[in-house]
């Protein structure tokens, strides 16, 4: 079995939002959307910090879908347009969303967002990746881990773009992989693990 | 900003919402209708692609070849070149959001003239003919009434406006004040750098330090494309260290942070220092070989012992072992002499003599007499000596002494660190290998960045610091600076094509008399460069005539006669437009687009006004054949064999041989100074008290009858998300950052102040409004706001209205003059 | 359509009302949900709180008119009738606020032709279709006076309609992703919900009906339903205080930021009104016997309940989407494009937040009027005959 994953090394990464950009234009994500974003976590402003100066922390944490292998929005799906393909990822065919939101709802880690208006792209034009499909208002999306590009064996962008070399693509479940050899040697974790979602995207420091 | 320019340079913007918002419309009622047909579907496929490569900002040291993609005669994509070898190949968000920046609100669309006052930003749309003929007749009427020099000719890192000065006979504004604080006191020691502190190895030299110390640095932002080899040093075992007042993203990527109080830094170093001396931890040998630490001083006067000159020796038999009356200049194995010697004996050398014209002299150990420092295999570090009744000292002996009140406890209460910290630092830097990373955005921008400069240069040279592996001292910020320069030619200009020289730097402009009666901005000047912002425009609006030349309309363009648009780095009208020098590799910027609306390239600006000033042929005719020039004329054979389509042809870059191999700088440990050596001692400062580093506090952060009225540090430093004022019209980048005033907590708290507020942030020079916020990362008792805040993006006003213009008394004796302390600034926030 | 030509003026706004729902939902989807206050944070708004909201609702008739058949309650048998107009009504009303809340509406197709089986939402399409059906036969049967296939689809009704609540709460308690919904009590509050919400509707229109001389309720059997009502309450609250209890036990982090939400947060209004407003005052009017034969007390005590159902509806929603489980600068991202031309970074939002629009709301205003009208053109047709019978 294929298991197409990213781990992120939180270490290395800098909150440079350098990924959600990237993903963006190569996924011709409209304004108002973001298939991927970077928190300065538990802080109410970007580049905040926790605690009391000088006593303080900061966590950047990349979030994006985390394409679970026990997937809580591709269960909730009424129409099975949230799948998970035979490379392990979650993906949706935009031709089957009827916009319910359920998977929304159901995503614990509010990696998707969903089409409100016609969208809107500050260019006037579509961007990104041409094989990528043009999403319409009223459909669902969220990160694809670059089907396109991962298709062809090329990397997901906001791997490709990161400035901190913080990501690194590959398959989990060949355990030779530089992807499974950091998660193992790093322990990587899971968000939200308690929640059993078994999340594809690790996170290590 | 007023309507009329929003809606001049917003049109295509408007355009293109209008345009989408039709098409929404129609989508709508087909979606409300039926099912979506395929053809809307399929929307993004199709069209026929096109790729091309060009570099990206230079300003920022990133220089990223970037491959931009093409569809439907748009720029789609744009991704980090993969003709690149990894370790290089680079981008950053900035480089991403081109994508929609280039098409965006901020762009000058068609030339502009003014019609409301200055300052105004009232214009009309005139045509590139009309802009053209009316500048060249105020170029022609004001340099025929006050001189060709009566013109002001300023050009930023991004423009390509190299001819244009030097065309027009105009001065280019003599020295910045920006960037230079900590390079005035560094540079001189090392001979390198350029006063701009840019003499440490590249930044992948961390990998083999044992304590990467930063101190007044974001690298992790300001130097973004390569933050990787940050982690990369910490993954080798590097202990990074963070200085800083604020917890800024490099300090919470480091080890360790050491919240420090601005404007110290200099502090902190001579605490090092002193610890390192008390307790000889010393690099001796370094010290002895490698610096002019062991060189006699004149105790009176303070001036480095020469053969002659002014602070010629006293020749005292006795105590000489060098033959009093040999000729400097004649050593062995150099039989030709100096020929200047003679005329220059006595007199002020017009070109400053070489240590081996003009020597230096040391204390032998071995004998105890004095001998020249080329000549003396053993020298006495510490020692003092009178000669004829004149007391000379070894610089190391003044240093011990200058040092004594320095001492770790003194630090500590200056700086807010506890002295066993600067203790143990200072014991963990000398120990070495250790990397001094130094900053532009910190204690650079404060009145007494040279001190801290110099004493970084002190703390480097006792320790040995430099020109070693994994060790260095400087800024490393940058990529393109960093790594290994591309060895390129260049155009050269007809004989008469010179600049002239600027009497009254540029900072000084608003303030001493000049002769400037019209100027020429490439890139923002007005608002971008200069502090005290009321002051500058107060200067401007006594100018005759002011044009202002970017693709974007910069807040200073508000108070030029002429805009003129010229294109972003991704348009031009040829295949190709320029040739650089990147990260350790040739870049090339190929044509990705025509240009956007009515916008021409620097070239044909230069060339057009060229034409009509009747100057003849100097711009070269076509962009590619001056890259071609660029490339022919190197001197190296590797570059001068290229041309730019071969360039192209693999990838759009061409390494530099060998780059591989982690730049290193000094590894002789030869300095390019007067004795080769590393020069701490300044004799030139000697008149200021600061031969070697003396503290001071900053002027304005050191006024405490001001302090009680505005008790708040305003630190203006750079981010992620811009370029100084480049990027703040990116609406991709307004996404993650509209201008916003950090304060700590308490701050807030005592102010009644919540985040999301907006407050007046104002001192006695001004004031400007932003959006407040507040974070435990930024340290009690000052504030944090990125670069560049202009009143395009701010809710009311200038951050430059408040900053500090107050240039220091020794900033003449320095080695780029002073740096305009930007962040030497107190300001009150009160909510709007 | 007796009841139209009598309450013209009436029947006439509740037209008007209609027109203009039916426009706002046309111009909704030519622009997208993007003209409701919905956004990526809370991607759920005032559609799917009246789903829940109407769900339950028209389950207090349908509950007492099949179970005056189930358990042969003879005296309910006599408000069978327009019981199962206003439950017919309501879920009608429930399935449109699906339908609207739906971004590609055009695609709904797709649930039949490839269903996921695990998705609660397909399960509420199954059983809200069979309660629809259950209901339109309920109503055929009993007015053709048909008894035994009335007894026999009733007994079909009690747990269909037991289920529909039970498979709305599903929709939001087996999501693990928000902590405020996810728990096995939620069905059972959903049931206990639906039946004094649904009851004291019914009471109110059994009451409205009287008033309008259209069918007529013995007050011994209004009290009995009111009676009825206050240990539905009764247990309602009891499900809700375990629900409570469960949650702020343990004070953790999860619980307790739910917690506070309702008592002190964006929520807090609506938690307390419901428990106070919706619980307590109606419970301790209801449960004296003689306050039950007072229809006024009664009335105010129905309306009280059926408001705080209609608040609980909102607390639940809304409260489970305020924090993100995955908290940070700069949040969520809006969803919506304007935010990007003024500021960018007002696009986002830390903490999510909701508020109808003027559209929304008057779609909803819309939809609730058809259902009037629907209930009226039902009442006065259908029930006329067997009131004239009578």
């Amino acid at each position: 079995m294929t298991r197409l994953a990213i781990a992120i090394n939180l270490d290395r990464c800098v909150g440079c939002h350098t990924c959600t950009l990237a993903c963006k234009m190569q996924n011709n994500v409209p304004e108002g959307l973001l298939w991927n974003r970077v928190l300065t976590e538990n802080c109410d402003v970007v580049d905040g910090a926790e605690g009391v100066y000088p006593a303080v922390t900061r966590t950047y944490l990349p979030v994006a879908c985390q394409h679970c292998q026990n997937a809580a929005c591709q269960r909730v799906c009424p129409t099975g347009a949230t799948y998970k393909d035979e490379k392990g990822r979650i993906e949706i065919d935009y031709q089957k969303c009827i916009g319910c939101r359920m998977c929304m709802g159901a995503c614990p880690y509010n990696a998707r967002v969903f089409n409100w208006e016609v969208p809107v792209r500050s260019t006037g034009a579509n961007y990104g990746d041409a094989r990528v499909p043009v999403r319409e208002k009223g459909m669902v999306e969220k990160c694809t881990l670059c089907k396109e590009r991962t298709d062809e064996g090329e990397e997901p962008m906001c791997v490709v773009c990161c400035p901190g070399r913080a990501r690194i693509f590959g398959d989990l479940d060949d355990p030779e992989s530089e992807i499974s050899t950091l998660v193992r040697d790093n322990h990587a974790y899971q968000l939200l693990e308690t929640m059993g979602t078994q999340p594809s995207v690790r996170y290590f420091e | 900003m007023s309507d009329s320019v929003r809606s001049t340079h917003r049109i295509s913007r408007r355009g293109f919402l209008k345009a989408t918002g039709a098409a929404a419309g129609a989508l709508g009622v087909a979606g409300a209708l039926s099912v979506i047909s395929a053809e809307d579907w399929q929307a993004n496929a199709e069209a026929a692609e096109t790729t091309a490569c060009t570099y990206h900002q230079s300003h920022c040291g990133g220089m990223c070849s970037l491959k931009c993609t093409v569809r439907d005669g748009r720029m789609v994509k744009i991704e980090p070149n993969p003709a690149v070898d990894r370790p290089w190949r680079t981008i950053c968000l900035k480089g991403i959001s081109e994508i929609s920046h280039i098409y965006g609100q901020g762009r000058v669309q068609a030339p502009l003239k003014r019609v409301g006052e200055r300052g105004s930003g009232q214009f009309e749309r005139i045509s590139w003919d009309q802009a053209l003929d009316e500048i060249v007749a105020h170029i022609q009427e004001t340099q025929g009434k006050y001189g060709k020099d009566s013109l002001l000719v300023t050009t930023t890192a991004e423009s390509d406006f190299g001819f244009l000065g030097a065309m027009l006979g105009a001065q280019g504004g003599g020295l910045s004040g920006i960037d230079v604080g900590i390079g005035n006191g560094l540079d001189p020691a090392t001979g390198l750098g350029g006063g701009y502190a840019m003499g440490a190895p590249e930044a992948r030299d961390w990998q083999r330090s044992k304590l990467v110390l930063t101190v007044g640095s974001n690298y992790c932002e300001s130097s973004l494309p390569n933050a990787y080899t940050f982690g990369d040093a910490k993954a080798a075992g590097a202990h990074m260290v963070t200085v800083d007042p604020h917890y800024s993203t490099t300090a919470s990527k480091s080890d360790e942070w050491i919240p420090i109080e601005p404007g110290t830094d200099a502090a902190l170093f001579l605490g090092m220092a002193s610890h390192i001396l008390d307790n000889h931890l010393i690099d001796e040998e370094f010290l002895l070989q490698h610096t002019s630490f062991p060189f006699l001083v004149n105790r009176a006067t303070g001036l480095l012992a020469r053969h002659h000159g002014a602070a010629a020796i006293q020749v005292d038999e006795a105590n000489f072992a060098t033959a009093p009356q040999a000729i400097a200049g004649i050593v062995a194995g150099d039989e030709g002499g100096n020929p200047a010697e003679g005329e220059t004996d006595g007199a002020t050398p017009d070109v400053p003599e070489t240590a081996e014209q003009n020597p230096f002299y040391v204390i032998d150990a071995d004998t105890g007499k004095v001998q020249r420092f080329d000549e003396c295999a053993n020298p006495q570090l510490e020692g003092t000596i009178t000669l004829n009744g004149v007391e000379y000292a070894t610089a190391y002996s003044l240093l011990l002494e200058t040092q004594k009140p320095y001492t770790a406890d003194w630090a500590a209460q200056i700086t807010g660190i506890p002295a066993e910290r600067i203790v143990a630092l200072a014991e963990e830097y000398a120990e070495g290998p250790s990397s001094l990373a130094l900053g532009w955005g910190g204690n650079d921008k404060m009145t007494n960045a040279d001190i801290a400069g110099h004493s970084a240069a002190v703390l480097a040279a006792i320790t040995g610091n430099i020109g070693k592996p994994g060790a260095g001292v400087g800024v490393y910020v940058g990529a393109s600076y960093g790594g290994y320069a591309a060895p390129l030619g260049g155009v050269s200009l007809p004989e008469d094509w010179v600049m002239a020289p600027s009497p009254v730097n540029i900072y000084d402009m608003p303030f001493q008399e000049n002769n400037v009666r019209g100027a020429i901005f490439c890139g923002d000047l007005v608002a971008q460069h200069l502090a005290n912002m009321n002051e500058t425009t107060r200067w401007i609006n006594e100018l005759d005539f002011v044009v202002s030349i970017d693709p974007y309309f910069t807040e200073g363009a508000k108070w030029a006669d002429y805009v003129l648009p010229c294109t972003s780095r991704f348009e031009y009208d040829e295949p190709f437009g320029n040739v650089s020098s990147g990260y350790s590799q040739i870049v090339i910027q190929q044509k990705v687009i025509d240009p956007l609306f009515e916008a021409k390239t620097d070239l044909w600006i230069q060339r057009e006004l060229a034409t009509r000033l009747g100057l003849g042929e100097g711009v070269p005719a076509s962009s590619v054949e001056r890259c071609n020039t660029i490339l022919a004329t190197s001197a190296e054979e590797w570059v001068n064999q290229l041309t730019v389509e071969e360039i192209a042809q693999a990838g759009g870059v061409r390494p530099v041989p060998g780059r591989e191999a982690i730049r290193e700088v000094v590894p002789d440990r030869i300095f390019p100074t007067t004795s080769g050596r590393m020069e701490p001692y300044y004799d030139n400062l000697a008149a200021f008290d600061q031969a070697l580093p003396q503290w001071e506090a900053c002027t304005e952060l050191g006024d405490e009858a001001l302090r009680a009225k505005y008790p708040l540090q305003l630190s203006n430093t750079r981010t992620r998300f811009r370029i100084h004022n480049q990027f703040y019209d990116a609406d991709w980048l307004q996404l993650m950052y509209e201008p916003l005033i950090m304060i700590n907590p308490t701050d807030m708290e005592s102010r009644g102040l919540t985040t999301g507020d907006t407050v007046r942030v104002f001192n006695d020079r001004g004031s400007f409004q932003v959006k407040v916020a507040g974070n435990p990362a930024i340290r009690p008792g000052t504030s944090r706001i990125y670069e560049a805040a202009t009143a395009l993006y701010t809710v009311e006003g200038n951050l430059q209205a408040t900053t500090n213009d107050t240039m220091i008394e020794r900033g003449s004796a320095l080695m780029c003059g002073a740096v305009i302390p930007f962040s030497d600034t107190l300001v009150e926030i009160e909510k709007a | 359509m007796e009841l139209i030509k009598r309450y013209k003026a009436l029947s006439a706004v509740l037209a008007a009302l209609v027109i203009v729902g039916v426009a706002c939902w046309i111009y909704q989807l030519m622009c997208g949900l993007t003209v409701t206050g919905m956004n990526n944070g809370t991607s759920w708004g005032l559609y799917i709180t009246n789903f829940m909201f109407f769900v339950g609702l028209s389950a207090g008739g349908l509950i007492v008119a099949s179970s005056a058949s189930v358990f042969h309650i003879a005296k309910f048998k006599q408000v069978a009738l327009p019981a199962i107009i206003l439950s017919t009504v309501c879920i009608c009303a429930a399935g449109m606020f699906v339908l609207i809340d739906l971004g590609g509406i055009q695609r709904v197709w797709r649930i039949l032709t490839g269903p996921n089986p695990t998705s609660p939402l397909l399960w509420d399409v199954c059983v809200i279709t069979c309660y629809l059906i259950i209901n339109i036969c309920y109503l055929v049967f009993m007015t053709k006076g048909n008894d035994r296939a009335v007894s026999i689809t009733s007994r079909f009704a009690l747990p269909c309609a037991i289920l529909v609540h039970s498979v709305t709460a599903w929709i939001f308690g087996l999501e693990i992703a928000k902590e405020g919904w996810y728990s096995a009590i939620l069905a059972p509050i959903f049931v206990a919900s639906a039946m004094d919400s649904g009851l004291a509707l019914l009471l109110l229109v059994l009451s409205a009906l009287k008033k309008m001389r259209v069918f007529e309720t013995s007050r011994d059997l209004m009290a009995s339903l009111a009676g009825l009502l206050a240990t539905c309450i009764a247990v309602d609250a009891f499900f809700i205080f375990c629900e409570l209890l469960t949650m702020g036990y343990n004070g953790t982090h999860g619980g307790m930021l739910i917690l506070t939400e309702l008592t002190s947060g964006a929520t807090a209004p609506f938690f307390w009104f419901e428990i106070i407003g919706g619980l307590v005052i109606p419970f301790c009017v209801l449960v004296f016997a003689k306050n039950r034969e007072k229809t006024a007390v009664v009335n105010v005590a129905c309306v009280l309940v059926v408001l705080g159902v209609f608040c609980k509806r909102i607390w639940l929603l809304f409260t489970s989407f305020i924090t993100p489980n995955v908290m940070g600068a700069p949040g969520i991202i809006s969803g919506s494009s304007t935010a990007i031309r003024e500021t960018g970074t007002s696009s986002f939002a830390v903490l999510s937040s909701y508020a109808p629009t003027a559209f929304e709301v008057l779609i909803v205003v819309g939809v609730i009027s058809l259902v009037a009208l629907a209930f009226m053109v039902l009442a006065g047709t259908l029930i006329r005959p067997k009131k004239t019978a009578e």
